[in-house]
């Protein structure tokens, strides 16, 4: 027997979507235009364009300060091409273990911000990089409480935004 | 109907999901998300003891993680001669970060023309000798004292802040600033004082800087040349795993750190205090240092005497002493005044050739030098009943005060005699003995040791003040007394260093404990002697001259033959010799390398070798130490990260104390005092006369043979070592 919706279910189904689709909206566009629209009353500026932010890890055998050792995560805001990001970069990277590896970990970068002990995971303050070719370079160095010899494997995440729009 | 709205719903649907699409790739170009992976060894803590290896070996082989003890060392020397990672002896290491603490409602006093902004100073973290300190980047500094920038403010309208750093530096360059705020001005500016005025300005704001973290870091073995053409693998910079558990104070496990295998295999270690309850050691703190002899103070002098280039000496001697002047004409600069303090002149003097001193005598007056150096060099001014009178020895003699002309009693000057009424007339210097006439002047006081006590009017060498140029911590003066003539004659090792007799008392009765036939009774739970663990390496006390007046102490002296009469004094006798600046200073301040290369100078029979201290090793040294024990050399200190005018409160021989080390400075001719190096409170590498106290870490070198037998040589488990493993526990 063929089923027929009810009235208000014939309403309901055009309105709901026409409502989600107007809260996605307002959601990615609020988000999204907020940062990068010229508004003249409060004279924002900004210029808009793709975000360059590349991450090498570097892990080497003979990395070792006072028997742990360390692994480099280099955070560049050019690529291998040698083109710098065309807008300013807000970033955080977190390190954490990736199975059922059980490292601990502390950073220290080239600026001299640490997160003063060893962690299973971690996540840095947010570093700014502008539109002149700049770089940071972590060293993080591994432990684990284990007595044994041990792999250690771990993700490095970086997450990078257009950074704010200033007020002129 | 139904297909129709159908329809609706599948052309809205696929408006939404181009919109969100859309939305999602603009979004795309303004939120970027990065993953990447990776993998890294961690090795087995107790690799070391797990492995039987020495601790050299295992210190070679924990450092870069390099089992294999020869390619280890090959690791260590590629990363010493690597231009990425070589040392540079210039910065410390670790490199440090400043930050800037602020102190309100500070005092500021200052009698110097200093240079004030309304440019705040900031702070210089680059990779000079200036790091830590402020500087301004502005060329509108303006120079005047405080009682200038005090005027300048009252009148100001804007609410303007004036930073000075109390500094004569256009640039500031200093670790402090003070901001001068209107707001805060206090009614006035104070003055002290009457020849030079110090003006004092309340309610300030001081900032000064401090270390607060590392922006690069380096830690561990780097290598060097060391003597006899061996290698040495030393630690530098943050070094955290050179613990070492190793013999008893009382029951107390001593805490040490390794500070370098040595060229000759042994591993240097040095002292660094005992291990509390819980099996942890010292890093910081005064109980890094030795207590001195049975007291509980933690501190000790180099030398108990200054006034000689002999006091550079762990070992010295005297016999080259001879009696010596610096020239009557060209007068040389005091510079060792401190303002503050009352120090004693005496108008006669008497030196001894057997006891090699001279003795201050006569009458004598007392007070800060900025208030009576005018007495000094010209004598004190007395008022007398219209006469001229010329005041001799015997007629009057001067009190506690030194202020006053006194004899049989303590209210009339006797003078030729008569007795006269004393009343002051006009501030500290001029007495009115009479009610009227004439001024006359005592004969002056021009001799001094600079001391602040009248008990210490005997010293090796004296100053005859001559003038005062404008500062009132400094003096013209000639330099009169007995000093070593020679190089050579310093560095007999005849006497013991006071520091030296402090180490090997140390040694004698804490570490050894000896009995009476001289052996020693601490012992290890193999029943071995702790002595036995240790070799007989040697001790670098390198006293070969950089430069002086002469490249060699006493090149151009002449000398008396005969004993000192008073009128030898008023003759120029010989020519003394003037500032005479030891190796170190060259390597450690000028050039910036230091070097482990310690001077092999031979004595006269050309077969002892002066500065390497040994204690049976006639070969390697000079055979003259008691104890297989020292102290460090400041090269040593400087190969660990330590740079002289730099702070560094991060590498491991930091302790926040200030410690001596074996190294000589100079002497001067601007103290008339001999220098040693130390490492300072702050971590920086510089020096002090040898008369102050300061702590004593003991250096001890352990044989190659030693085991790793616990421990992970961190600061709460150090390494602990034996020298035969196979005995039972």
């Amino acid at each position: 027997m063929k089923r027929t919706l009810r009235p208000w279910v014939k309403k309901i189904v055009p309105i709901t979507a026409i409502m989600t689709l107007f809260f996605i909206t307002f959601i990615f566009v609020e988000k999204t235009y907020s940062r990068y629209l010229t508004d003249m009353d409060l004279r924002y500026t900004t210029t808009t364009g793709n975000i360059i932010c590349d991450v090498v890890v570097d892990t080497n055998a003979t990395y070792f300060d006072n028997n742990i050792p360390y692994f480099l995560v280099k955070i560049k805001n050019y690529n291998e091409n040698n083109e710098i990001t065309a807008v300013n970069v807000d970033y955080v990277m977190t390190i954490s273990n990736v199975g059922d590896s059980s490292g601990v970990y502390y950073y220290l970068d080239t600026l001299g911000n640490t997160n003063h002990d060893y962690e299973s995971s971690f996540t840095t303050k947010t570093y700014t990089f502008g539109t002149d070719k700049q770089e940071v370079i972590f060293k993080v160095y591994v432990k684990d409480l284990s007595s044994d010899e041990k792999n250690i494997n771990f993700n490095v995440n970086v997450e990078a935004v257009q950074k704010q729009m200033e007020v002129k | 109907m139904k297909n129709i709205n159908k329809v609706k719903i599948i052309v809205l649907l696929v408006i939404g999901i181009c919109l969100s699409a859309t939305i999602g790739v603009t979004y795309s170009r303004y939120q970027l998300s990065i993953n990447k992976t990776g993998s890294i060894l961690v090795p087995a803590t107790g690799y070391c003891m797990n492995n039987n290896l020495s601790l050299a070996d295992c210190m070679l082989v924990m450092d870069e993680n390099v089992k294999n003890i020869d390619e280890a060392k090959r690791v260590i020397e590629a990363k010493t001669s690597n231009v990425d990672t070589a040392p540079s002896f210039s910065i410390v290491e670790p490199v440090l970060v400043y930050a800037t603490k602020t102190v309100d409602n500070y005092t500021l006093k200052s009698s110097t023309i200093m240079y004030y902004s309304t440019e705040k100073p900031t702070i210089n973290n680059g990779s000079t000798n200036t790091k830590g300190n402020y500087y301004w980047n502005t060329n509108s500094t303006t120079s005047g004292t405080l009682k200038e920038i005090y005027a300048a403010l009252k009148n100001d309208t804007e609410n303007t802040v004036y930073y000075t750093c109390n500094s004569a530096h256009v640039n500031c360059n200093s670790n402090n600033y003070y901001a001068i705020k209107k707001e805060n001005l206090s009614d006035k500016v104070t003055e002290e004082g009457t020849i030079t005025i110090t003006y004092g300005l309340s309610n300030v704001e001081r900032n000064y800087s401090y270390a607060v973290d590392t922006s690069s870091e380096n830690p561990g073995l780097f290598s060097t040349a060391d003597l006899n053409s061996t290698t040495s693998y030393y630690y530098r910079g943050n070094v955290t795993n050179n613990y070492v558990k190793f013999g008893k104070e009382g029951s107390n496990d001593i805490c040490w750190r390794i500070v370098r295998l040595n060229g000759d295999a042994s591993v240097r270690l040095i002292y660094s205090g005992v291990a509390n309850s819980s099996g942890v050691c010292n890093a910081t703190g005064s109980n890094t240092s030795i207590k001195r002899y049975a007291t509980s103070t933690r501190s000790a002098q180099f030398n108990t005497f200054r006034d000689d280039p002999s006091y550079v000496g762990y070992m010295y001697s005297l016999s080259g002493q001879k009696y010596m002047e610096t020239s009557p004409t060209s007068y040389l600069t005091y510079t060792n005044i401190e303002a503050t303090t009352s120090y004693y002149f005496y108008q006669d003097v008497e030196c001894s050739e057997s006891s090699k001193d001279c003795t201050l005598s006569g009458s004598y007056i007392a007070g800060v030098w900025g208030d009576i150096y005018d007495s000094v060099i010209n004598g004190k001014y007395i008022l007398v009943n219209n006469n001229l009178y010329s005041l001799v020895d015997g007629e009057y003699v001067i009190d506690e005060n030194g202020m006053y002309v006194l004899l049989d009693n303590s209210t009339y000057a006797l003078i030729d005699g008569n007795r006269y009424t004393k009343t002051e007339v006009s501030g500290k210097d001029i007495y009115n003995v009479s009610a009227a006439g004439n001024y006359v002047k005592t004969k002056p006081f021009h001799n001094t040791c600079w001391t602040s006590k009248p008990s210490g009017t005997t010293c090796g060498v004296y100053s005859e003040v001559k003038g005062k140029p404008t500062s009132n911590t400094q003096a013209r003066v000639i330099y009169k007394g007995y000093l070593s003539d020679s190089v050579d004659s310093i560095r007999e090792n005849t006497t013991n260093s006071e520091i030296k007799n402090i180490v090997d008392y140390w040694y004698k009765n804490s570490f050894c404990v000896e009995d009476g036939a001289g052996n020693c009774t601490s012992v290890d739970s193999h029943g071995k002697a702790y002595s036995e663990y240790l070799t007989d390496s040697v001790f670098c006390n390198d006293r070969s001259v950089y430069s002086g007046y002469s490249p060699e102490l006493g090149k151009s002296i002449t000398h008396t033959t005969s004993g000192i009469t008073s009128d030898d004094l008023n003759k120029t006798i010989s020519t003394l010799q003037q500032t005479t600046i030891f190796w170190t200073y060259r390597r450690l301040v000028n050039t910036r390398t230091p070097s482990l290369l310690c001077s092999t100078d031979v004595d006269t029979s050309a077969t002892k070798k002066k500065d390497l201290f040994t204690v049976n090793d006639t070969i390697n040294g000079n055979g003259d130490l008691t104890y297989p024990v020292g102290l460090l050399n400041e090269d040593e200190a400087a190969l660990a990260g330590g740079v002289n005018g730099q702070y560094n409160i991060g590498f491991y021989l930091y302790t926040g104390q200030v410690y001596w080390t074996l190294s000589p400075l100079h002497f001067s001719q601007f103290s008339g005092f001999s220098s040693s190096w130390y490492v300072y409170s702050t971590g920086n590498l510089t020096a002090d006369t040898s008369l102050y106290a300061y702590g004593a870490r003991p250096v001890i070198n352990l044989s190659s043979d030693v085991l790793v037998v616990g421990g992970t040589g961190t600061q709460s488990d150090p390494y602990t070592v034996s020298l035969d493993v196979s005995l039972p526990e």
